[in-house]
């Protein structure tokens, strides 16, 4: 596992990240995007590369995640939850557009979007994640072709 | 003749436009609840303002590049119809013009994903197809890409406005800088983008841009606080939620701030909190409402009115200024 590729990526998010937002990194849970980390460093790409793919899949899983736990008797919280998912999905578009990674960003766009009619089809937030590996995986192929 | 004829945009073909957006997703499969979701949500109706905007900002380029305003129009239409479904779940509203709001006819993690859906696919749309209604497609270039995913990317901003207005819940020592800020973030930085974006993709030059986005700022400042002003003084069946629904939710407005200042009332307003009686809130709103602070919101209003009016001197000499004219002149009569 290279800790030193998920740490990096986490201090680049935390340095974009509005302190009035309140989401704090240190609480997040990325053990699900582990994986990808170690799948990056199979494929040859710059460092600064595999920060903003690891960047990107780790705003869709925490933003994921944080709309997952709508809890409708708390309005306070739900709004939180509401506010935390719809910030890092916009975060990933600014992080995309900033480093310059548009292929990227194209092949994250539809799966983005057949994730939410996914998730409406109750298909397991799990599986979702193991297809954005997939997804990863065929663009760091396609671009080693 | 109202706005969109006087700026000669043709709503029924923007409106077709944007349901171009989905019905082309070929990733819906009907019956949709998606489809009929985005569908309904369109043909409720709206002023379309940020269009419009976008429209007028198009003017003041030099490249007649329809396309690219059509899909920024859209776009921006898109995040705009997205955060609105988003706002009603956080605000519990059960109605919006005239019809139950999205989370009350399907529940609220629906909802949140169709407004999510709506963002992801707008861009995907605007990225592939030309911008007709006939559903063709052209991949834009890279640089337009990337313009267009920093739209989305405004998300974020509003984001911030919508925090600010959490942090300070009934916070009544949110200071004049902290609700201007709010204001800025929630509401007048997507009407400055509108402009700019309009003029951008219509390859103007960057300083006209720029100053069309701090026009733009100026005039949502200017909508936003007539908007709160009318929380007070618009009768319950004008504006569909009972007089003072801000305060009531515990979103702390220009009025309330300036009404703060009277001694007599601040005790009053202080006292106010999320458990509060119905009576006790009732009470308050209408002595702000009878108030010096109606007419010195009302000032404010009228003084980004005023800075905008005169950034629009500016550009006495072009053909567009007009358009400009009655953009500020609809949203502040």
């Amino acid at each position: 596992m290279d800790m030193k590729l998920l740490q990096d990526t986490i201090d680049l998010l935390r340095s974009h990240i509005d302190s009035g937002t309140d989401i704090d990194w240190m609480e997040m849970d990325n053990r699900p995007v582990r994986d990808i980390a170690d799948m990056l460093n199979a494929y040859e790409l710059a460092y600064s590369r595999k920060m903003t793919v690891l960047a990107c899949c780790m705003l869709i899983h925490t933003a994921l995640d944080r709309h997952g736990k709508l809890q409708v008797q708390d309005n306070e919280r739900l709004t939180r939850m509401l506010l935390d998912g719809d910030y890092l999905t916009g975060l990933m578009y600014r992080i995309a557009v900033k480093r310059k990674e548009w292929k990227l960003l194209s092949r994250l766009l539809p799966f983005h979007k057949r994730m939410q009619l996914n998730l409406l089809r109750k298909v397991p937030p799990e599986i979702l994640l193991k297809e954005l590996k997939h997804e990863v995986r065929s663009y760091l192929e396609q671009r080693s072709a | 003749m109202n706005i969109h004829n006087r700026i000669g945009m043709d709503l029924a073909s923007f409106d077709r436009l944007l349901q171009e957006v989905v019905t082309s997703d070929r990733d819906l499969t009907p019956p949709s609840v998606v489809l009929s979701s985005v569908m309904d949500l369109i043909n409720a109706g709206g002023k379309r303002l940020r269009p419009l905007m976008v429209v007028i900002g198009s003017r003041f380029g030099d490249n007649d590049n329809d396309s690219a305003v059509m899909k920024t129009a859209v776009l921006l239409e898109y995040l705009h119809m997205a955060s609105l479904v988003h706002d009603d779940i956080i605000d519990q509203s059960d109605m919006r013009r005239g019809r139950p709001t999205l989370h009350e006819t399907t529940d609220i993690q629906t909802a949140v994903q169709i407004g999510n859906y709506m963002i992801a696919r707008a861009i995907e749309w605007a990225a592939h197809s030309n911008g007709e209604p006939d559903g063709s497609s052209e991949d834009v270039s890279e640089e337009e890409a990337y313009r267009l995913a920093e739209l989305a990317a405004l998300v974020t901003e509003l984001c911030m406005g919508e925090y600010d207005q959490l942090h300070h819940r009934f916070n009544y020592d949110l200071t004049m800088e902290q609700y201007l800020e709010k204001t800025r973030c929630k509401t007048a930085l997507l009407m400055a983008h509108c402009l700019k974006a309009g003029a951008e993709a219509a390859h103007a030059d960057p300083p006209i841009a720029e100053r069309l986005f701090q026009i733009g700022e100026a005039i949502g400042m200017a909508f936003q606080i007539q908007d709160d002003l009318l929380d007070f003084t618009k009768p319950k069946e004008a504006i569909g939620k009972p007089a003072g629904a801000d305060l009531r939710n515990g979103n702390i407005t220009l009025p309330v701030i300036y009404a703060l200042n009277d001694p007599a009332l601040a005790p009053k307003i202080r006292q106010l909190g999320p458990h509060s009686s119905e009576a006790d809130m009732d009470d308050v709103i209408i002595h702000i409402t009878v108030s010096t602070a109606i007419e010195q919101s009302e000032q404010l209003a009228r003084s980004y009115a005023e800075q905008a009016q005169l950034m629009i001197g500016e550009f006495a000499d072009h053909p567009a200024q007009q358009d400009l004219q009655a953009l500020l002149q609809y949203f502040l009569p």
